[in-house]
């Protein structure tokens, strides 16, 4: 008997181009995924600028952000096969049923797939800037001065992560996944600060021609070491401790979960970047991004469905049969805690102060909203949703009677809720409900 | 034509291939099966039944070597003729027994009606058709 | 129906072994001919699962030679995958209406057949409108024994089909398996606890213990004639 044979490159290229048609063509049922998807890079826009301010160590922090909404991008788009969880089964970093597919060839689709969706998105997104008749000049300028030359850079920090990325990762370790997710984004943006990449045609191919080497040519792990990109929280995980499990879940898991859908959640924000300099017409504009605070939250609904989002709390099941000892319950939470209501405002106040024009303005905005989509994101459950969004609106409301507007007091009130309102909800008296983990 | 309806128990403890056998069995002695009906392959058997494969072979191969069912090459497999000259032999047997069996009853007295009245007790129902009133 | 020599292999597995911590699976040598319902049966952690997800090309081996009709499941999973159609209960599927989500697996496999998954969708009972995210845990599984059949693999493997199935889906699910090798060319390897349904439709057996091979070989021959596969397993065990 002949030894087995192995893939041949062609064959792979094929069902490369196939799996990419197989994924486009499932934008059709997905409504609501093309234009979040299409808005993302021009949410990402500040959000480079910000990196960009920033010390190299905060700089990976934030690559691994951007990395984590790339990765956001690809699996809205393509997959959302959330019904059944099943850390650590996963063949790539999207889950997918089993498709007669090499890893490359569908790491190489995927990257085709992604590819159209970004780079229309990023077209609209420069096209709307230079379109909006109602920014003020000054605003416009900035913006054609500082982002549109980087734009293109959005393409590397999408793309790559969720392909690269997952190349790259140099085991299931949390911090294999935040090298892997945050390097390409991060490389990016120091090729920049260098003076490498002015053109933004230069950047484009070289992402392009990058990505399609790696993954045509290039050694690929074992299906063994390939597993999700983005921790799933599962509170306990089997073959560890389960002290370490669960404090690893709530101090790494819960506030990356929650801080992946930041610059997404941001797309729902843009009327009010565009529209800040109008103080007159608050109301309308609230109005819209409550509206799209819900539906957003509406879009990532999957994300917050873990045994958290869906409402365990201490007493429920899950938490009632986690072999963890009480004290470390209460404590995990308490330093959960912590992290959601004092790192956030920090990352925020680091940019803050990183200089003056859009960015603050665009921060403090911006804040109300994304602490809202958040909250109602984790929640997961359309009743809360709806109670986040008000809560969205009252805030930004309020903001704007009582703000007078001095951006601080909305900022710190809508980043300290994020780490509150999930906090809270936790600790609140326990139902007989049996949720399902 | 249909194959009379079989039934496995898993609860009665006898293997699916003897209970296979066993209704395949009697479906042919019986002559719900008569000779020449051809028999369903074994795979289409085993998907009826729900067993292996290897189940009805094996029946199968029983009731073969039982001489009840034949495996003709290319054309399936076929409930068995019963061979001519084998019936024409036991018939032949059956007489020479018979007449001895006459023979001595006219010995020992009996008259040509008792001894079929005789008959008739030992073969309930071979004479239903012609008992006219 | 003793296996000739001109007989095609489907799988052929020699000196395997695949190491997971302490776990060691190892089968010296292991053939599945065309035609045939193999039963995969052990205890927990007998190794059935790492067997076949390394047969689908989703792990890797240490050491030995594994060959799906001539392709090797880590060289080459993608070329397995278009020959060898693998259902675990577990598998992800794309969240997507059932008719849409089979609709869409459709464009991957050349093979793909209509006509067959509107019967398998009747005689499973499914609703093509339902969400997959929606359904229970066994209209899940009968969604997934749909995905791989219905692109008449040469060679299905289900692992665990039976979990979460009641009676009329189990039954349904013998059918299915039977009706695969209605096609003299493809065979079934299927992993159960259910030991009555494995030995009802086993052709041949192939029993681990402990990541090693305890028996392998016709049903009958494996189990004995006066004792069933239950009966079997549990004196391997307590050996």
């Amino acid at each position: 008997m002949s030894p087995p044979s192995r893939g041949s490159l062609r064959g792979s290229l094929r069902g490369s181009l196939r799996h990419a048609g197989q994924l486009l063509a499932m934008l059709r049922w997905r409504p609501l995924a093309l234009p979040v998807a299409l808005c993302a890079p021009l949410v990402m826009l500040p959000w480079l600028a910000v990196a960009n301010r920033m010390p190299l160590p905060i700089l990976l922090v934030g690559g691994v952000f951007i990395g984590g909404a790339g990765q956001l991008v690809i699996e809205l788009c393509y997959s959302r096969s959330e019904g059944w969880p099943n850390p650590g089964r996963r063949e790539l970093a999207v889950a997918m049923p089993i498709l007669p597919l090499s890893p490359r060839a569908r790491a190489l689709g995927e990257t085709l797939a992604a590819l159209p969706v970004l780079v229309v998105g990023l077209g609209l997104s420069v096209a709307a800037v230079g379109a909006a008749p109602i920014l003020a000049p000054d605003l416009v300028a900035e913006l054609e001065q500082r982002f549109m030359p980087t734009s293109p850079l959005l393409l590397a920090p999408f793309v790559l992560p969720a392909t690269l990325g997952a190349a790259m990762q140099l085991g299931r370790h949390p911090l294999s996944h935040a090298l892997g997710l945050g390097l390409p984004g991060t490389l990016g943006v120091l090729a920049w600060r260098a003076g490498w990449l002015h053109d933004p045609f230069v950047a484009i191919t070289l992402v392009g021609v990058l990505t399609v080497a790696v993954f045509a040519v290039g050694p690929l792990p074992e299906p063994a070491a390939l597993g999700p990109l983005l921790p799933r929280v599962s509170l306990v995980r089997a073959g560890r401790p389960p002290t370490q499990a669960f404090l690893r879940d709530l101090l790494w898991g819960l506030p990356l979960a929650h801080l992946r859908s930041l610059p997404m959640a941001a797309v729902g924000l843009l009327p009010w970047l565009l529209l800040s300099d109008t103080h007159d017409s608050l109301w309308p504009v609230g109005v819209v991004v409550a509206v799209v605070a819900v539906a957003l939250s509406a879009a990532f609904q999957p994300l917050g469905r873990t045994p958290y989002g869906l409402g365990a709390r201490p007493g429920d099941t899950p938490w009632d049969h986690l072999p963890v000892p009480p004290p470390w319950v209460r404590w995990g939470l308490l330093a959960h805690a912590l992290i959601c209501v004092v790192a956030l405002p920090w990352l925020a106040h680091l940019a803050w102060f990183g200089g003056d024009g859009v960015l603050p303005r665009f921060l403090a905005i911006s804040a109300p909203g994304i602490a809202g989509t958040l909250v109602a994101v984790w929640l997961a459950r359309w009743r809360r949703a709806g109670i986040a969004g008000a809560l969205v609106l009252v805030l930004v409301v309020g903001a704007a009677v009582w703000g007078e507007g001095d951006p601080s007091w909305p900022t710190s009130a809508a980043l300290g809720l994020v780490g509150l309102l999930p906090v809270a909800d936790l600790l609140r008296p326990p139902a007989r409900r049996v949720v399902p983990g | 034509m249909p194959l009379p309806r079989i039934e496995l128990s898993q609860a009665s403890g006898v293997p699916f291939y003897r209970q296979l056998h066993d209704q395949l069995a009697a479906s042919i002695q019986s002559g719900a099966l008569p000779p020449g009906t051809l028999l369903p392959s074994v795979r289409a058997l085993a998907q009826d039944t729900l067993v292996s494969l290897i189940t009805v072979r094996r029946a199968y191969a029983d009731l073969e070597a039982a001489g009840l069912i034949e495996r003709r090459q290319g054309q399936g497999t076929f409930v068995t003729e019963p061979p001519a000259d084998a019936r024409q032999g036991a018939l032949d047997d059956a007489r020479t027994l018979l007449t001895d069996a006459v023979h001595h009853a006219r010995l020992l007295g009996l008259d040509d009606a008792a001894q079929a009245a005789l008959l008739r007790t030992l073969l309930p129902g071979a004479f239903d058709v012609p008992d006219r009133d | 129906m003793s296996p000739t020599a001109t007989e095609p292999v489907l799988v052929h597995l020699d000196g395997l072994r695949i190491r997971r911590g302490p776990f060691t699976l190892e089968i010296p040598a292991w053939d599945l001919r065309p035609g045939r319902v193999v039963g995969l049966v052990g205890g927990n952690g007998a190794g059935k699962t790492t067997l076949l997800r390394h047969l689908a090309g989703l792990s890797p081996r240490d050491a030995g030679t594994v060959s799906v009709l001539g392709r090797d499941p880590v060289r080459d999973p993608g070329g397995v995958r278009s020959v060898l159609g693998f259902m675990a209960d577990d598998l992800p599927v794309f969240d997507l209406r059932v008719d849409r989500l089979l609709r869409t697996l459709s464009g991957y496999y050349p093979g793909w057949d209509p006509a067959l998954v509107e019967h398998l969708l009747g005689r499973f009972e499914l609703d093509p409108r339902q969400r997959a995210r929606d359904l229970s845990k066994g209209q899940a599984v009968r969604l997934r024994l749909i995905c791989v059949l219905a692109w008449r693999p040469e060679v299905v493997v289900l692992d665990e089909p039976a979990a979460g199935l009641d009676l009329t889906g189990r039954r349904r699910l013998l059918e299915a398996v039977l009706d695969v090798v209605q096609d003299e060319r493809r065979s079934v390897v299927v992993s159960s606890h259910i030991l009555t349904d494995v030995e009802r439709i086993a052709d041949e057996l192939l029993v681990l213990r402990r990541g090693r091979v305890v028996a392998q070989g016709p049903t009958p021959q494996v189990v004995g004639e006066d004792r069933t596969l239950e009966e079997a397993l549990l004196s391997w065990e307590a050996a």
